[in-house]
């Protein structure tokens, strides 16, 4: 008898185990509880969005979507209403890095005692208040018409996004016009282009490629290639706009010689490039406020020199996020260190930083992107300003356009803002990214210091 | 009625059932430990030689040199594992289990087993014992002295608790219709009737003193009755019917297995019995859900898988003296092995699941080894290995497993479901009737842990699970009094099967393992499920010794 006890232990054993599950199940259901109730599969929830109750508003606190007699409602602007879809989100929940949808369990007000059947006094619903500056969005959206592309605006102090545009975008009272667009304007409608897409860069790239040339080489401000508006490279020629002669770093910069920096990439080599394109975000997604940004990319170990030179360019395969450009500027901005972003107002705040570059490339850097405001683009774009910045026409095949970029920051203590604005299919970065940048940093800038 | 007033009442007796389960949950474990036996010896052995005293502590005692023995002989002659010493209803037996010196009772050799009387000289090797009652002059042989602390009451406080609980949750939903309807009460009124039939008979014609297990198994399908009722009305007679047999059957099998030598003898019928009961289910069977399991007779259907499951106990658990002279598995290795290849080709993987688990079970409570169990594991990996590699579809049923969100409407929906609304339950449940999952097809069957968590709440929902938990652990708390190792074999391989059913059910519900369609003991809808689940009860009723031994004056 005796044995037969002790071996049914294992019987106490299996019971223990049988315990453990049931606590694993526990701890599931209290963190994820208010996950699956909001699953659209619910029946007692028969329309998520007519049962949010939460507000969202704007760093101001302008509603931008409200519930009311269990209808969800928007902005009364239309232009508004369109400005920060993407980042609010639509009724139908297409968009799926919207507030609306990443943060219905608190906007919903889930109670873990009552589940759905929560009466209304314990039902509290929490507003969220996004970063965003509606006024700043619609004047972005107004600039940018009826071009796709993206912009986006971010205090490089505090991390704070004011200004997250995407287009196209469409009245989220009328999601029927993308269901039934034959015409493709309104393609992608539903993508929130500053997080999850990512455009060849074009000369904006050769920040990247001057950061790994002044980290990896002692001379090279001094460092003099030619220019003679080709160069043949293993067989294939790359290409510069204009014939610059010997040029240095800085004029080279300013002028956006492509061959100095095609020559530049090539010196550098596969694995300098590569690692400092590593360090400086690319191959990496970002996370914050339950977002996720698409990774930018850059990938030589396949190239042969002719297209390691032209990814020292931004074409190749290279690939920035707007996202990420934006951070790359503040920590430009920031002597080498990027502040995370955020896009929900958060009552503590806890910045999170991630070093980039050395304090001295990044200085450097910074002292010639405003070489190239002075030099080329003109101070008047961004009066008082002190703006440091980069443009970029990026190639993107034979019969289309180009796509036009411009990256920079305001390096003025009182404005620390940074900017990245991308113009699908446009043509020159400094013709068509430019103005639009100029018109809602400006505006940015004043509602800073106001 | 006003809107509030009804919201209150409600949630008034949402909160009243959950506070009388868990007063069901503690009283029931608390008072399983009233009036066991102390731990007396029930008769003394006393050395010829030295004059010491070795109490004899159970019911079966194998008595040896070894030092596993429960009487340890520390005599150089004797054998390891020399005899066996047990009680039976008809007083003491002594068997020599293949010793070499043999067994000496009063100077004569005995050859079979023999009964005693007191004051008979035992001998081993050279060593004798003297047989004496205990010195607090307990009778051995009558049971008259356990019955000194009764208290009727008790039990009937119990079940009154579980009525008045069943009665509340099934007028919750009549509250927000404001509408009774007499018929509606009528499952209701039958179940209560059965169970206070259930509960007399135990107490008062066969003279139970416990009524501990019944309660709870009473309570739990009393849950399930409740679900069922306003999920689908039309299968509420069955569910009685079934609760009804489960009873009866749950108080024959405690008759038929009275005495543990007989059903020894009767087991290879039964393992017949049982393999035909396969063979008819593959060859007359029709495939539901996928699984290969349901026969049907005229109007009635059944899964002989359920009953196969009874068989299965009976033909793993032994007594002791049988375990002693008999040290070899392989019979009942090869009986699993068929029942588990069987259950394979019906594709009822869950089931195949708990089979393997009991095999575990009993095969190291009957041989204490590990190397059987490691080899039965290897043995098993293998097999499974070869099945999925030559039948690589089977996968493709557990390949949902942990991805359950993104096929919610393919593969993943029925655990989709159950996760999305046990949610909507939140802790008090949004009351019996009002859930959506009742819709979800076999909800009252292999979904009823996600019906639970949302009619009930998850207080409820967790508390059933902590009854077959406490059951299990129960069936391994009393297994050293009970009357036989066969009892104990058996109770564990029971509490085995009900709780890896339990654990396969709410765990593959929940995505926490993969989902293979198994009942809820007690709860889920089912004929079937329920009359084995009360059977499986009895085994861990008969292993508890107040079932025979403790009766009511």
């Amino acid at each position: 008898m005796k044995n037969t006890r002790n071996r049914s232990i294992v019987l106490a054993l299996m019971t223990f185990a049988f315990l453990c599950g049931i606590g694993f199940f526990i701890y599931r259901f209290v963190t994820s509880a208010n996950l699956w109730v909001l699953s659209p599969i619910n029946k007692h929830l028969s329309e998520v969005n007519a049962t949010l109750v939460g507000d969202i508003l704007d760093r101001n606190g302008v509603v931008l979507a409200h519930s009311k007699n269990n209808i969800r409602t928007y902005n009364n602007d239309e232009t508004i209403r369109k400005a920060v879809l993407h980042t609010v989100g639509d009724k139908e929940d297409q968009i799926a890095t919207s507030v609306q949808k990443l943060y219905r369990d608190e906007l919903y007000g889930y109670n873990f005692i009552f589940g759905v059947n929560t009466p209304k006094i314990f039902k509290q619903g929490k507003n969220i208040q996004i970063t965003l500056d509606s006024e700043i969005c619609k004047a972005a959206l107004n600039a940018i018409g009826n071009h796709k592309g993206a912009i986006c605006i971010y205090n490089y102090k505090t991390g704070e996004i004011v200004c997250m545009v995407s287009t196209p975008t469409f009245d989220p009272y009328h999601p029927e016009v993308v269901t039934n667009d034959k015409t493709g304007q309104y393609e992608g409608a539903y993508i929130n282009r500053v997080i999850s897409s990512s455009f060849a860069p074009g000369s904006v790239f050769k920040l990247l490629t001057t950061a790994a040339g002044l980290t990896f080489f002692d001379n090279m401000e001094d460092k003099i290639y030619s220019c003679h508006q080709t160069e043949v490279v293993n067989g294939e020629k790359i290409t510069c706009l204009s014939n610059h002669g010997d040029i240095k770093l800085k004029n080279a910069m300013m002028e956006s010689c492509n061959i100095y920096f095609a020559k530049l990439a090539i010196d550098l080599g596969k694995s300098n490039m590569t690692k400092i394109a590593n360090e400086m975000g690319f191959n990496k997604n970002f996370s914050f406020d339950r977002l996720t940004t698409k990774k930018s990319f850059y990938d030589v170990s396949d190239a042969d020199d002719y297209y390691l030179g032209w990814s020292g360019v931004g074409q190749h395969k290279d690939l920035l996020n707007p996202m990420h450009s934006t951070i790359l500027m503040g920590s430009i901005a920031n002597s080498g260190i990027a502040v995370l972003p955020c896009i929900v107002k958060h009552n503590q705040v806890n910045k999170k930083v991630e070093r980039f570059l050395t304090k001295e490339v990044a200085d450097k850097l910074k002292e010639m992107m405003r070489y190239n405001v002075t030099a080329n683009y003109g101070d008047s774009m961004f009066p008082g300003l002190n703006v440091c910045a980069k443009t970029g026409t990026a190639e993107v095949g034979e019969n289309q356009k180009p796509h036009g970029w411009m990256v920079g920051f305001s390096s003025k203590e009182e404005t620390p803002l940074a900017f990245s604005v991308v113009v699908e299919n446009s043509g020159y970065g400094s013709k068509t990214a430019g103005p639009i940048a100029s018109k809602v940093l400006n505006l940015a800038a004043k509602k800073v210091l106001q | 009625m006003n809107i509030d007033v009804i919201f209150f009442t409600e949630l008034s007796i949402k909160i009243i059932i959950i506070i009388l389960s868990l007063i069901i949950l503690f009283s029931c474990f608390l008072s399983m430990k009233n009036q066991i036996r102390k731990k007396n010896g029930l008769i003394i052995l006393q050395n010829e030689h030295t004059k010491q005293e070795i109490p004899v502590l159970y019911w079966e005692n194998s008595i040896g040199r070894s030092k596993y023995c429960d009487i340890i002989i520390d005599d150089p002659t004797a054998s390891r594992e020399h005899a066996v010493l047990f009680r039976r209803k008809d007083g003491w037996f002594l068997l020599d289990t293949n010793s070499k010196t043999g067994v000496f009772v009063n100077g004569q050799r005995i050859k079979k087993k023999t009964k005693l009387n007191v004051n008979d000289k035992i001998s081993f090797g050279t060593t004798s014992l003297v047989l004496h009652k205990t010195s607090d002059s307990r009778e051995i042989f009558s049971n008259s002295d356990l019955t000194k602390k009764t208290k009727p009451l008790k039990p009937a406080r119990k079940l009154f608790l579980v009525t008045l609980f069943i009665i509340l949750a099934f007028t919750q939903p009549t509250i927000k219709s404001q509408k009774i309807e007499v018929i509606t009460f009528i499952p209701i009124l039958v179940f209560i009737v059965l169970s206070w039939t259930f509960f007399l008979i135990s107490i008062f014609v066969l003279k139970r003193c416990t009524f501990e297990l019944e309660t709870l198994a009473i309570f739990l399908s009393g849950i399930g009755l409740t679900l069922i009722n306003y999920a689908k009305p039309g299968e509420t007679l069955l569910q009685l019917v079934a609760i009804g047999s489960g009873m009866c059957l749950f108080c024959f099998m405690i008759w038929f297995i009275k005495n543990p030598d007989l059903v020894c003898k009767m087991r290879f019928l039964i393992a017949i019995t049982a393999i035909t009961l396969f063979i008819f289910n593959l060859i007359f069977a029709k495939e539901i859900n996928g699984a290969k399991n349901w026969i049907k007779i005229a109007t009635i259907s059944f899964q002989p898988s359920e009953f196969i499951k009874i068989a299965f106990i009976f033909v793993g658990t032994s007594t002791l003296d049988e375990l002693q002279t008999t040290k070899n598995l392989s019979g009942f290795i090869i009986f699993s092995a068929i029942c588990i290849v069987f259950l394979f080709f019906m594709k009822d993987f869950g089931t195949a699941c708990i089979f393997f688990v009991t095999f575990l079970i009993i095969a190291f409570m009957r041989s204490g080894s590990l190397r059987t169990i490691i080899l039965s594991c290897s043995a098993a990996s293998l097999g499974l290995f070869l099945i999925l590699t030559f039948k690589p579809y089977i996968k493709d049923r557990f390949a949902v497993w942990g991805h359950v969100w993104e096929q919610a409407n393919e593969l993943g929906y029925q655990q989709t479901r159950v996760l999305t609304y046990s949610a909507s339950g939140g802790l008090l449940g949004v009351g019996v009737g009002n859930g959506y999952l009742k819709n979800i097809f076999s909800a009252t069957g292999d979904l009823i842990w996600g019906m639970i968590c949302e009619e009930l709440g998850l207080i409820i929902a967790i508390v059933v699970a902590l009854i077959i938990a406490g059951i299990a652990f129960f069936a391994h708390f009393y297994n050293i009094k009970s009357r036989s190792t066969f009892y104990s074999i058996a109770s564990c391989a029971a509490a085995t099967m009900l709780i890896t059913q339990a654990a396969l059910h709410i765990f593959g519900t929940t995505d926490i393992l993969p989902l293979t369609g198994v009942t809820l003991p007690f709860v889920s809808h089912g004929g079937s499920s329920m009359i084995s689940s009360f059977t499986l009860l009895a085994f861990i009723k008969a292993a508890d010794e107040r079932t025979y031994a403790l009766k009511r004056k």
